[in-house]
């Protein structure tokens, strides 16, 4: 486990390529290209039981990190302060048995914090390499948008190739990987909005929003005397999450379906409502994210049900409106939702 | 909302006076059209001012027929007013002018004309249609039902008028009326539309209104141009039919004009005076004789183009008429005419005149035709005519005709139809040996009621192989249908292939004893022949079958005297081969039985596959094919989908389809974006899905997704084999809860079908740009 090697598997299922789960775990759970049902079926009932013991009211909030997670992607929290966004990433990083690190973006963080960086040793009279806090299997990135964009450009870096590179020497991370981020709305003060390529590297953003009114009284009883998350104990493990993962890469995607979701991003390209559509990585992006969502539904198979429910939490984040969109002020998942009401769902009628 | 109201009322108004527009055809004068507009006028304005000073419909609806109730009657009968306000006279002068146009309209046909009593109904008529349809269109704010006051006033002049109405009366008030829906309804559209969007400056949905709004009208306005347009050609498309009277004086076909006159024109078609309805005698009279004699108006020998006419007489005109039969062969009777409504110069009378009596006017006699002319109508005169009472035997012996009354017309045949009608005389005539014989054999052929057939629709006029409209005697032969002008003419011609100097004669059955009096209407109107015989003169002949026509006279008659009984009328026909060839007379039944029978088998054959009968159940199978057109191309469709499907999931995607098609048929569409488990749950719950069906589609369902999404090798044959049984049974029960309009269209009018002829064009046509 963790190490730097470079055996990893690549699993081909689309052709579309995930990256590897390096390791035994994928070996282990190798099965005749079917999907092992069981275990993610079995995981996902254990995670998502811890994390709705922290996190009340918010089953779709929940089922949407677990795919995310599920999907090997990362995941970015955007909401106004206070509302349990950091609480969510560390509640998940605090269920699996595997490294965690966090990271405060502040705007005087720098890129090294974050990567690493080498250091001579005296006594060995040579550079040693002293990893940054994304050596990890859990990142959380609280307040991204409160780092400069150089520092977010390291980050987003490494959570796009899954690698660190410092002063020549390239470094793998460890699988799994998964990064965290939660960021305030852009309309808060002190912020660093992120670019669009850098957005386009979270597989998801959801938003909390505000308990209902009942939660939020549990919230105050349970929470005045001690954190729930104190009584967490990791359900899983790194290496479990990794046979998830590979799992996941082999449910069934149709051609139909693949047809689907290339239809809708070419659509998000053409439709007026929008100036930036979505780019090959979304729909790439959104078709794990459909199979972990099956394969939690427990399908090994994806049907246009998985898409249509992701297709807002991974599109919306990555889309720019254009300015009558915003003129009405209509937001990009309304966007998508009206672009699921307009792109049939494939096979259409001849 | 005020300039909605002032365009509904205008709009109202306008509707109105094109509706009664058309009125004007079936009166001589239209001096009653501005007092109709200013009616008109004058309602649309009490119904402005009245709708906006009080809210009560009803008190609208009541000052407009108070007003316009007063108006008229000060207007018409104003004298019988004591200041300003109506008295018991009022109504009694209204009950006059009232009985005035009752007997106005019962005595003419349109286009009659217009007096004091006719000019007040009509006003009351317009003015009630006006309130109808203010009350409706503007009071009610429904123009729909406007309509049906318009479609009254239209109605009138359609039913009464004598030939189809021209477009432009309908199309005026059509479309004046559907402006009127189209005004309302926006304005009610428009307040659906939420006004409270706009105000919370939500663009889009503002936006997203006008836009559905306007699609809207956009297709209500396609679709009332189209409807404009289909009842324009519709009646293009369809042949006119022969009016048909429910009750008489319902519909009156025009024939006299005006005062219930009949005039006979130059060219002598008889066929609008035997259409007349109307029921005022044209002259009525007494007789001395038993028998009675038709009225002759006129003869004619002069047959051109077609047609009889009185003008071209040509040749050496005797001085004088040629002296009558002495007194010991004729016998003398006296016909008193009262009443006599026929136009100068005609009078109508028995022939041949003796003597004329009467007064106020010069009169003639015609020297060659014996008809009596006046200058000026007269309403009662008195004729002495000879009834000429030849035996057969006499005439038998008359020998050929040689006199100066006998002119060249009156053995002239049209050169066009010279060949057939020799073929068709010399077939009719044989046996014949004397004039006699040979003109009753002829009469007899044609009053054959088996061969020939009377009727006032001659049908449509056929025409030759190079395309003329044939002659109208050829036309005969072949239609064998017409009434007293096709026979008469027919007889004339075939009479004067065999040297018998035949003409026309126009005049007037006998009449309808009434009383002591004989009546006589227009609808009596007749033609007959009349034969040359030397010694005798001209003599009459009957050959028009039926009911509408005189009874041959006794000469005319086979066996009232001596002779060769049938030997006339022994006509064997030969020509056969055109299938049109006639059976022998019932004469010599007894004989010809066999071939009788054979021929009438394979007349009847041949009548089966007549040109007429083969188009009709040719228009038959087109008429079923293009009805069930679209339901059997969306079946060959289907078949030809099912044959094309390779594998299983084409099967299984093929009866999909198929089940969405027909639910989007029955109103259960299904959008653009949505998944089948979202189509699912619709299907159950606007389908009404019972329990069981429901769960046969939650299979079905399962099984599609399966087959879509899932690896193909998953679906098993029993799944795809139930799944057909599933949908099959889902089919049937949300069938049974939709209406039966709309299963019928579905039935008729599937979409699969219908967006295969639609899409046609753009198959075959190459693809521009």
């Amino acid at each position: 486990m963790g190490t730097t090697t470079e055996d990893s598997v690549t699993t081909t299922d689309t052709g579309l390529g995930t990256t590897a789960s390096p390791g035994a775990g994928a070996g282990a759970t190798s099965t005749t290209g079917a999907a092992d049902l069981d275990l993610i079926h079995d995981v996902a009932e254990r995670l998502m039981g811890a994390m709705t013991s922290v996190i009340e009211g918010k089953p779709e909030v929940v089922r949407t990190t677990v795919t995310v997670l599920f999907a090997g992607g990362h995941l970015l929290i955007e909401d106004v302060p206070g509302v349990g966004k950091t609480m969510l990433a560390k509640t998940l990083a605090r269920s699996i048995d595997a490294t965690v690190r966090r990271i405060q973006f502040t705007p005087d963080l720098l890129p090294s914090d974050v990567t690493g960086v080498s250091i001579f040793n005296q006594d060995a009279r040579r550079f040693e390499f002293r990893p940054g806090a994304i050596f990890a299997n859990v990142v959380v990135g609280d307040e991204i948008n409160r780092a400069s964009p150089k520092t977010q450009s390291a980050l987003l870096e490494s959570m796009e190739e899954r690698q660190v590179t410092v002063d020549g020497t390239t470094y793998t991370l460890q699988a799994p990987f998964i990064v965290m981020a939660t960021q305030n709305p852009i309309e808060m003060e002190g912020t660093y909005p992120l670019p669009e390529a850098q957005r386009d590297r979270f597989m998801a953003r959801i938003s909390m929003g505000y308990p209902a009114p009942s939660a939020e009284l549990d919230l105050l009883e349970t929470h005045g005397s001690s954190s729930p998350l104190d009584a967490l104990t990791p359900v899983t493990d790194a290496e479990t999450i990794n046979r998830v993962v590979h799992a996941v890469s082999q449910v069934h995607a149709s051609p139909a379906i693949r047809q689907y979701i290339v239809d809708l991003v070419t659509r998000s390209r053409s439709t007026t409502a929008l100036r930036l559509g979505a780019s090959p990585r979304a729909a790439l992006h959104l078709l794990r994210a459909s199979r972990a969502f099956a394969a939690l539904e427990g399908r090994d198979h994806v049907i246009p049900d998985d898409v249509q429910v992701l297709a807002g939490p991974v599109l919306a984040h990555r889309l720019m409106p254009s300015s009558e969109t915003q003129l009405a002020r209509r937001t990009t998942a309304e966007v998508v939702t009206d672009l699921l009401r307009q792109v049939p769902v494939p096979p259409a009628a001849r | 909302m005020t300039r909605r109201r002032w365009r509904i009322t205008l709009l109202g108004a306008l509707a109105t006076l094109a509706a009664v527009y058309p009125i004007t055809s079936l009166f001589v004068e239209t001096t009653w059209l501005p007092q109709a507009a200013f009616v008109v006028a004058l309602v649309a304005g009490l119904g402005l001012v009245a709708r906006g000073l009080t809210r009560s419909r009803g008190l609208v609806v009541m000052v407009q027929v108070l007003v316009t109730a007063y108006v008229i009657l000060a207007r018409y009968t104003g004298e019988s007013f004591t200041l300003f306000v109506p008295t018991p006279a009022t109504l009694e002068a209204a009950n006059s002018l009232g009985l005035q146009a009752l007997e106005t309209i019962n005595r003419y046909s349109a286009p009659a004309p217009i007096n004091d009593g006719i000019t007040f109904c009509l006003i009351i008529a317009v003015a009630l249609v006006a309130i109808a349809v203010d009350a409706m269109a503007a009071t009610w704010r429904s123009p729909a039902a406007a309509g049906l006051p318009l479609l009254t006033a239209y109605l009138i002049t359609a039913a009464n008028g004598d030939a189809a109405l021209a477009l432009r009366f309908f199309v005026v008030p059509v479309v004046l009326w559907l402006v009127m829906l189209h005004t309302t309804a926006r304005a009610q559209f428009g307040r659906w539309g939420t006004a409270s969007a706009a105000d919370e400056s939500e663009i889009d949905e503002a936006a997203h209104d006008r836009d559905a709004l306007r699609s809207f009208t956009a297709g209500a306005l396609k679709l009332g141009a189209v409807g404009v347009v289909v009842a324009l050609l519709v009646p293009a498309v369809i042949p006119h039919f022969p009016p048909r009277y429910l009750t008489e004086g319902l519909g009156r076909s025009g024939g006299g004009a005006g005062e219930g006159s009949v005039g006979f024109n130059d060219t002598l078609d008889l066929s609008r005076s035997l259409n007349n309805q109307d029921q005022s005698p044209v002259l009525t009279y007494t007789t001395t004789a038993f028998t009675r004699s038709p009225l002759r108006v006129l003869a004619t020998s002069y047959y051109s183009r077609g047609q009889w006419s009185v003008a071209g007489a040509t040749g050496d005109r005797p001085d004088n008429p040629s002296p009558l039969p002495p007194l010991d062969k004729r016998r003398d009777y006296v016909i008193t005419v009262t009443d006599n409504t026929l136009a100068a110069p005609r009078i109508a009378a028995p022939y041949p005149v003796v003597a004329v009596a009467m007064e106020g006017t010069p009169w003639s006699i015609d020297p060659v035709t014996r008809d009596v002319r006046v200058d000026r109508a007269v309403s009662s005169y008195r004729v002495t005519y000879a009834d000429l009472a030849p035996s057969p035997p006499e005439l038998r012996e008359s020998g050929a005709p040689d006199s100066p009354d006998i002119t060249d017309d009156d053995l002239s045949i049209p050169d066009r139809s010279r060949d057939l009608i020799q073929q068709w005389s010399d077939q009719v005539t044989r046996g014949a040996d004397n004039p006699l014989d040979k003109a009753i054999a002829i009469q007899d052929h044609l009053r054959d009621p088996s061969r020939y057939t009377y009727s006032l629709d001659l049908g449509e006029q056929l025409r030759d192989s190079q395309g003329r409209l044939l002659e109208p005697i050829q036309n005969f032969y072949q239609t064998r249908r017409g009434y007293c002008v096709q026979f008469a003419t027919a007889m004339i011609m075939l009479a004067r292939a065999q040297g018998i100097p035949a003409r026309m004669a126009i005049g007037f059955l006998p009449g309808q004893l009434s009383g002591e009096r004989y009546i006589v209407r227009a609808s009596d109107a007749h033609a007959w022949p009349e034969l040359y015989f030397q010694g005798y003169g001209w003599l009459r002949f009957e050959p028009t079958p039926g009911a509408r026509a005189g009874s041959p006279p006794p000469y005319a008659v086979l066996g009232a005297g001596s002779g060769p009984t049938g030997g006339g009328r022994a006509v064997s026909e030969t020509n056969t081969a055109s299938g049109t060839a006639s059976a022998t007379s019932s004469t010599t039944a007894a004989t010809a039985a066999p071939v009788q029978t054979e021929q009438t088998f394979l007349d009847s054959v041949g009548h089966v596959f007549s040109v007429r009968n083969v188009v009709l159940a040719l228009a038959l199978v087109l008429g079923l094919l293009a009805a069930f057109a679209m339901p059997i191309t969306a079946w060959l469709l289907r078949l030809r989908r099912r044959r094309a499907a390779v594998t299983q999931q084409d099967l299984i995607e093929a009866e999909w389809d198929d089940l969405t098609s027909h639910f989007g048929d029955l109103g259960l569409s299904a959008p653009e974006g949505v998944t089948l488990r979202q189509l699912r749950e619709r299907y159950v719950v606007d389908g009404h899905l019972d329990e069981e069906n429901t769960t046969a589609m939650r299979r079905v369902t399962a099984t599609l997704e399966k087959s879509r999404y899932d690896r193909p090798e998953r679906t098993t044959p029993q799944e795809a084999f139930r799944l057909h049984h599933d949908i099959r049974s889902i089919r049937r029960q949300v069938g049974r809860t939709r209406a039966w309009q709309a299963r019928a269209r579905s039935f008729f009018w599937p979409e699969a079908g219908v967006s295969f002829w639609r899409s046609l064009p753009d198959r075959l046509l190459p693809r521009r740009r």
